[in-house]
């Protein structure tokens, strides 16, 4: 066993295990992924050492490794990337050589790197799994490790059977689990003061009432449930997914990279709880629609669909509209929050366009010569509008993980450069290209589609947010989706019963709401559940202070009596119980005519009394070992249910024995 | 509890990792970090728990020489119901040497030789014994030490021996008497038995002819017996580098003894006054050896040599002028 074989093994398969993730969380692209691999595979599988690559090839190899990971974006795109990337370069050239003592620590640590940033842009349930099944494999390679280390100094034992044993491993990865559930809820969610605003990631999907393209982050899909919604009186394949676009802000100013609308002139609702309040003056549509929602995460806006003519609170909370028609309730209004509304899904309930609603940023010429190039001769509004709507839903791909450069206009990025995005790209490019064509637009945040939940109703979860584009073509406005149909969320209906897909997304569910989105609110949540419980504990105090000192007593008593029932044994004088079964045996065989002197010992008795009673030789010569382990040797006692039953043994064998010679009447 | 290096790369890296979480609000960096610290919980745990339930005993060798090596038994027990122990490793307190245990079995017992070194002859206790385990993640090296009831003899070191100076009794021929327990050499006389005679001297034929019991005696041998004398007074007691001396010279009486007890020869030891007369044999030999590793050095005129060996060659320290 060599340990520099051993150490050089194990760490290039730690480096195929923390390579895991990093293709499919995307955060390694595959060029430097592949000589990262390849290194390990080959060291991995070569079983003597391997020699270090020489100090000159790897300074020669530094800047080119520098600039590989310059080239592939650099900082563009965040700094966990090519941190990555940098960090699995370097682990490949320091991977040969990595079981000598001086290259050892280091090569761990840039893989613990590797693992951290693999680990860190991860959002898949089977995350948990993987960390166990690293927990398991570190334990392995931790236990081998140390036991070819021990054997090298060793001057005795066996070196070559050091391997962890296995009960140990799943014995310790159980109790780590155990250990972090409560340590993962009780970590304190706050977020540092030192956070560096470029560098503050999306931490999830979800509404945003400003939308800022500049974010830089992975997106991640949550599945917490916003809101649930319900259409009295219409069956579930009759809604149509229109109905589901439930709008929760308007914006047309867009500046600096991003969106955003003031809370001027909001105006406040007066209405009593159970009677509707108009939100439309004048006529009211024929085809009206009712829907019944429940809020069920906090964002301050009241999800409604486009045409919302009424709304209906079923609990008194001051609601207030905006001028672009959005419903607002004050931060900390109690949740889950019921109301109705009653829509013309026919209808989109704007103000009239103004000057802003054509507002440009400077340097948007060649947006005006891309829209004129996908609309050619087109001077029809509408025919405008769906041909760019089209344009980008073909011409464009739908990306989640997008990383707008700062010093760039995310619009012009999206459109001429990266040619992916998510569906604010898409919405925003839309808004300002059809602006450049003189068609007044705005840019629409909110939710759209939704799960069925099981009680006739839909579930619209964070994943359901989404961005569209209002348009005012012919007179009136009318709404236009430009992201892909891969990118547009839509109704996702599930067959009812518990089949593998149900339980699935039960279990992305869980991980979304519990993991990915657990948060500091959730933990006041729980401090407030945890105090409410205490406080109501406080009435029963007197019988839960009664309960719980029995129980300590009961405790207290049972260790003591178990902790002094060897002295008081020892105290009366009173034998082990070993020792007492073999008094038995000898007072037993003495009854059948063994001569038993008094200073007789216990191996002079075994031979005796196996030389005449075969049977007993087994349990005997065991319970006479026992009987000198334990007086003499300073050993544990056996335990007593071993001891009964070679007791009984012996006796049956004495009996056995016995009986014929009784019996007979030859015998004298 | 002794922390190892990668107690000291944890704690560096937890603090990192719990950084980077609080300043991404990652939740998977969050789990990680929930992992690791549960991971360092649960090695505390199962150590510590494979650490009370080992139990150790020494086994202390049949012989031993001070500066030879020496294999000592170690039984190690693990009272643990479910949890075996994994690399425990065992080193004798005080003395050179240690021995790793792969694995010690849920409720079982194993049984490991180290080798190892006394260093000094004499009586002494029984070495404590301390066991180490490291595992499951090795953050520590957590130990308790096994005290050993009992003690030991350690003769005295072996050299070698170029000379050997027998005293003035050497080469005497000794008659040994007749008696009970003698039953080599030939036969004297015919007798009859006596009580107290060894029924293996019955002669058979002439009891059966003269109708009475009838013993041979015998007349030993004549062996060349050789003494071996130690004179443990010192000029001055409270000197090292004459105790240190001193033991190279029992050492060498001792080497003497054991070389001349190998080829088969008688030999007699005088230590001071006391005088065992020559014998032979691994029993007579320890009885030597015995007495060696207990002798101690004495003031001028405490423990004389028997007046008879003045002119003898004698083993004593005289100071160098």
């Amino acid at each position: 066993m060599n340990p520099v074989g051993e150490r050089q093994k194990w760490l290039a398969a730690l480096a195929l295990a923390v390579s895991v993730p990093l293709p499919l969380t995307g955060i390694v692209t595959w060029p430097f992924l592949l000589p990262f691999i390849a290194t390990a595979l080959w060291v991995v599988s070569r079983r003597r050492p391997i020699a270090p690559l020489p100090a000159w090839l790897e300074n020669v190899l530094a800047p080119l490794i520098l600039a590989a990971v310059v080239a592939s974006g650099g900082v563009r795109y965040g700094v966990l990337r090519p941190v990555s990337q940098l960090a699995v370069l370097v682990a490949a050239v320091r991977l040969p050589g990595c079981g000598q003592r001086s290259r050892t620590m280091s090569t761990g640590g840039i893989l613990a790197l590797v693992g951290v940033a693999g680990v860190a842009s991860s959002t898949h349930p089977s995350l948990a799994l993987y960390l166990v099944a690293l927990l398991a494999f570190v334990l392995l390679a931790v236990g081998r490790l140390t036991g070819v280390t021990l054997a090298e100094g060793a001057t005795a034992g066996r070196p070559e059977a050091a391997w962890p044993p296995l009960r140990l491993v799943a014995g310790s990865v159980l109790v780590a689990v155990l250990a972090a559930v409560p340590l993962f809820a009780l970590l304190p969610r706050l977020r540092s003061p030192f956070a560096a605003a470029p560098f503050a990631g999306r931490s999830v999907t979800g509404f945003r009432e400003a939308v800022m393209l500049h974010g830089i982050g992975d997106v991640k899909q949550s599945r917490r449930v916003v809101m649930r919604v319900v259409f009295p009186g219409i069956e579930r394949g009759r809604v149509s997914p229109d109905w589901l676009r439930l709008v929760g802000a308007t914006m047309k100013h867009y500046r600096a990279g991003g969106w955003v609308e003031g809370r001027l002139k909001s105006q406040r609702l007066l209405g009593r709880p159970e009677q509707p309040i108009a939100l439309v003056e004048g006529a009211r549509g024929t085809d009206l629609r009712r829907a019944e929602i429940v809020l069920e995460k906090e964002t301050g806006t009241l999800f409604a669909p486009e045409g919302v003519v009424s709304l209906t609170l079923h609990s008194p909370v001051e609601v207030t509209r905006d001028v672009s028609r959005v419903l607002r309730i004050p931060r900390g209004t109690e949740l889950p929050l019921p109301y109705g509304v009653e829509f013309d899904p026919a209808r989109v309930e704007q103000p009239p366009p103004d000057e802003a609603d054509l507002e440009l940023p400077p340097g948007s010429d060649n947006l005006g010569v891309l829209a004129k190039q996908v609309t050619g001769r087109t001077t029809n509004t509408l025919a405008v509008a769906l041909a760019i709507e089209q344009h980008l839903q073909r011409g464009y791909r739908y990306a989640l993980r997008v990383h707008a450069p700062v010093r760039e206009d995310p619009v012009q990025w999206f459109l001429f450069r990266s040619r992916e995005g998510h569906c604010e790209f898409f919405a925003s490019s839309m808004v300002l290209l059809l602006r450049t064509m003189g068609i007044p637009a705005r840019l629409q945040a909110g939710y759209a589609g939704g799960e069925p939940d099981g009680d006739g109703g839909y579930a619209v979860r964070d994943s359901h947010a989404h961005a569209w584009v209002l348009a005012y073509v012919n007179e009136t406005w009318r709404v236009f989706d430009p992201t892909p149909a891969e990118g547009r969320p839509g109704i996702l209906e599930v067959a009812g019963g518990p089949t593998l897909r149900w339980g699935w997304q039960q279990i992305e569910s869980l991980w979304d709401r519990w993991v990915l989105t657990f948060s500091l609110a959730d933990q006041v949540d729980f401090a407030r559940q945890a105090l409410d419980a205490l406080a109501a504990a406080t009435r029963y105090l007197p019988e839960l202070a009664l309960a719980l000192g029995g129980v300590v007593a009961m405790v207290l008593l049972w260790r003591t009596r178990r902790r002094r029932k060897p002295d008081r044994a020892r105290a009366m004088g009173k034998p082990p119980q070993v020792t007492r079964a073999l008094q038995r045996a000898m007072r037993s065989a003495a009854r059948r005519g063994i001569s038993i002197p008094p200073a007789m010992t216990a191996r002079e008795f075994a031979g005796v009394v196996t030389d005449a009673f075969h049977d007993t030789k087994e349990p005997v010569i065991w319970l006479v070992r026992e009987h000198e382990r334990s007086r003499y040797a300073g050993g544990a006692p056996p335990p007593r249910r071993e001891v009964k039953v070679a007791g009984r043994a012996i006796a049956r064998a004495l009996e056995r024995a016995w009986r014929p010679v009784s019996g007979s009447s030859a015998s004298p | 509890m002794k922390p190892t290096a990668a107690f000291w790369v944890f704690l560096v890296t937890v603090p990192l990792l719990g950084l980077a979480a609080l300043n991404t609000g990652n939740n998977a960096l969050y789990l990680l970090l929930a992992l690791t610290l549960g991971a360092f919980v649960a090695s505390g745990v199962f150590s510590r728990h494979t650490l009370s339930r080992l139990s150790v005993r020494l086994i202390a060798p049949g012989e031993a020489f001070a500066g030879a090596a020496v294999g000592v038994q170690l039984e190690v027990s693990n009272r643990s119901r479910w949890i075996p122990a994994a690399l425990v490793l065992c080193r004798l307190l005080g003395l050179p040497g240690r021995a790793m245990i792969p694995r010690v079995p849920p409720r079982g017992t194993t049984i490991v030789s180290l080798p190892t070194v006394f260093p000094r002859r004499g009586r002494q206790r029984l070495p404590a014994v301390q066991v180490e385990v490291r595992l499951p993640l090795v953050f520590f090296v957590k130990s308790v030490r096994s005290p050993q009831p009992g003690e030991m003899l350690v003769y005295p070191r072996r050299v070698r021996v170029s000379t050997v100076h027998w005293t003035g009794l050497a080469h005497r021929d000794e008659a040994t008497a007749p008696g009970h327990g003698r039953r080599g050499g030939e036969v004297e006389q015919l007798r009859e038995f006596r009580p107290g005679d060894d029924r293996r001297d019955m002669h058979w034929k002439q009891t059966a002819r003269q109708q009475r019991p009838i013993v041979m005696e015998r007349r030993e041998r004549s062996l060349p017996s050789h003494y071996l004398a130690l004179d443990r007074q010192l000029p001055r007691r409270d000197d090292d580098t004459l105790l240190r001396r001193f033991e190279d010279l029992v050492s060498e009486v001792a080497s003497s003894a054991l070389e001349q007890l190998h080829h088969g020869e008688p030999v007699g030891l005088i230590i001071g006054g006391t005088v065992t007369p020559p014998g032979s044999g691994s029993v007579h030999a320890r009885r030597l050896l015995e007495q060696l590793a207990l002798v101690q050095a004495v003031g001028p005129g405490e423990d004389p040599l028997p007046g008879l060996l003045s002119g003898e060659l004698v083993y004593r320290l005289v100071e160098a002028r």
